[in-house]
């Protein structure tokens, strides 16, 4: 009997301690979690060219990443025709950067309709597609927010994070490219993010 | 909270002001119709590969009693919608504005990038420099018929001042309403 109270005794310490460790690796992952959300990581979808790419294949420069659709008729051309401008403004420093649209439509967007349509606003945009399932892992690793919606004619539209996100070479996210900014400011913060590590 | 927090500097404010130049002669107009006048007409060529583009404008009212733009058509595209673009915590979202638009009693409504824009699917004509017919329906048999002149695709900034809002005021919306 006395051996049987002293394991049950032991069993139960180890319960505890068990629990314990539990408890304080749960939370040592949510403050693990927090402080780590990061935009930005891996993904792997397919360019203009039909070519399957991953972050990898663009970690050798900063890069703009952009979501957005080619039936997109307000916001992603003047989004992509902004930066076309400000990459042609920086010269021979725009051969330094990425310029990534990922498509929030890969129904519509093929990587042959993509080529056409970003390579329209400058040879060295980049247009990725993928498979639902790789546009929705993409969208969750940069934070971005899509949804199809239905339009008066039938068709449908996209929602979608507008915002131009910003990478150093190292792949550290550095904010957002304000579109209202003036060229000057837009230029400024275009060096700077090819400058960084 | 730290996901959400960069989507509210994306926050664009309303249309991006393309830029003043009503002044430069190569936007399209004006077209007037009693106290109505449109001017400050253009459209961004269509990429290839892509089939919806957009139209631009300002529409004025110089009258004493609000008018109301009920649809738009087009004989070079499939369908032509009106809508409006808003912009809410960073995440973009096209509104087809079913009742129309009001153009207020001595004000104005300016249809801009990242705001009010008329959009066209199924574009026949994409060259830059080729005329967009065009066809503002104002209701009760009043409509005006305007050629909006199609601008390079990097055009959003031909005066080189993207930002440039003189002359062009806006408020959230795009709408502005001036009373003079």
């Amino acid at each position: 009997m006395k051996t049987i109270r002293v394991a049950l005794w032991i069993a139960a310490v180890i319960a505890a301690i068990a629990s314990g460790f539990l408890v304080w690796s749960s939370q040592n992952q949510d403050v693990t979690q927090v402080t780590a959300v990061q935009i930005g990581g891996p993904f792997t979808l397919t360019d203009q060219n039909g070519r399957t790419v991953t972050e990898r294949d663009f970690a050798d420069k900063a890069r703009l990443v952009f979501f957005g659709f080619t039936f997109c008729p307000d916001v992603c051309p003047t989004t992509l025709a902004r930066i076309a401008g400000l990459v042609q403004q920086l010269g021979r420093d725009g051969d330094k950067l990425h310029v990534l649209l990922i498509s929030v439509d890969p129904e519509r967007d093929t990587p042959a309709a993509l080529k056409d349509y970003v390579e329209a606003f400058d040879k060295r945009f980049l247009g990725l597609t993928g498979t639902t399932q790789q546009i929705s892992a993409a969208a969750k690793v940069f934070r971005i927010h899509y949804e199809k919606v239905a339009t008066a004619n039938g068709d449908y539209t996209m929602d979608h994070t507008s915002g131009i996100l910003m990478f150093s070479a190292s792949g550290a996210f550095k904010g957002l490219m304000k579109i209202e900014d003036t060229d000057e400011r837009s230029l400024a913060s275009l060096r700077s993010l090819i400058a960084a590590p | 909270m730290i996901t959400r927090r960069w989507f509210c500097f994306a926050s664009l404010g309303g249309p991006w002001l393309i830029s003043s130049a009503y002044a430069h002669g190569e936007y399209g107009g004006p077209w007037t119709l009693g106290d109505l006048v449109v001017d400050g007409a253009w459209a961004r060529v269509v990429p290839g590969g892509a089939k919806s583009g957009s139209i631009y404008l300002r529409i004025r009212n110089t009258g004493a009693s609000e008018a109301k733009l009920i649809a738009a058509e087009s004989s070079a595209a499939q369908s032509a919608m009106l809508h409006e673009t808003k912009d809410t915590d960073g995440v973009a979202s096209m509104r087809h504005l079913d009742d129309g638009l009001v153009v207020p009693e001595y004000g104005e409504v300016l249809f801009a990038p990242g705001g009010f824009h008329v959009m066209l699917v199924g574009v026949t004509k994409s060259t830059p420099g080729e005329l967009l017919p065009l066809r503002l329906d104002f209701g009760a048999g009043r409509f005006i018929d305007i050629e909006v002149p199609i601008f390079p695709l990097t055009s959003s900034a031909p005066d080189g001042d993207y930002n440039s809002s003189a002359g062009a005021d806006s408020e959230a919306g795009g709408q502005s309403l001036h009373k003079h």
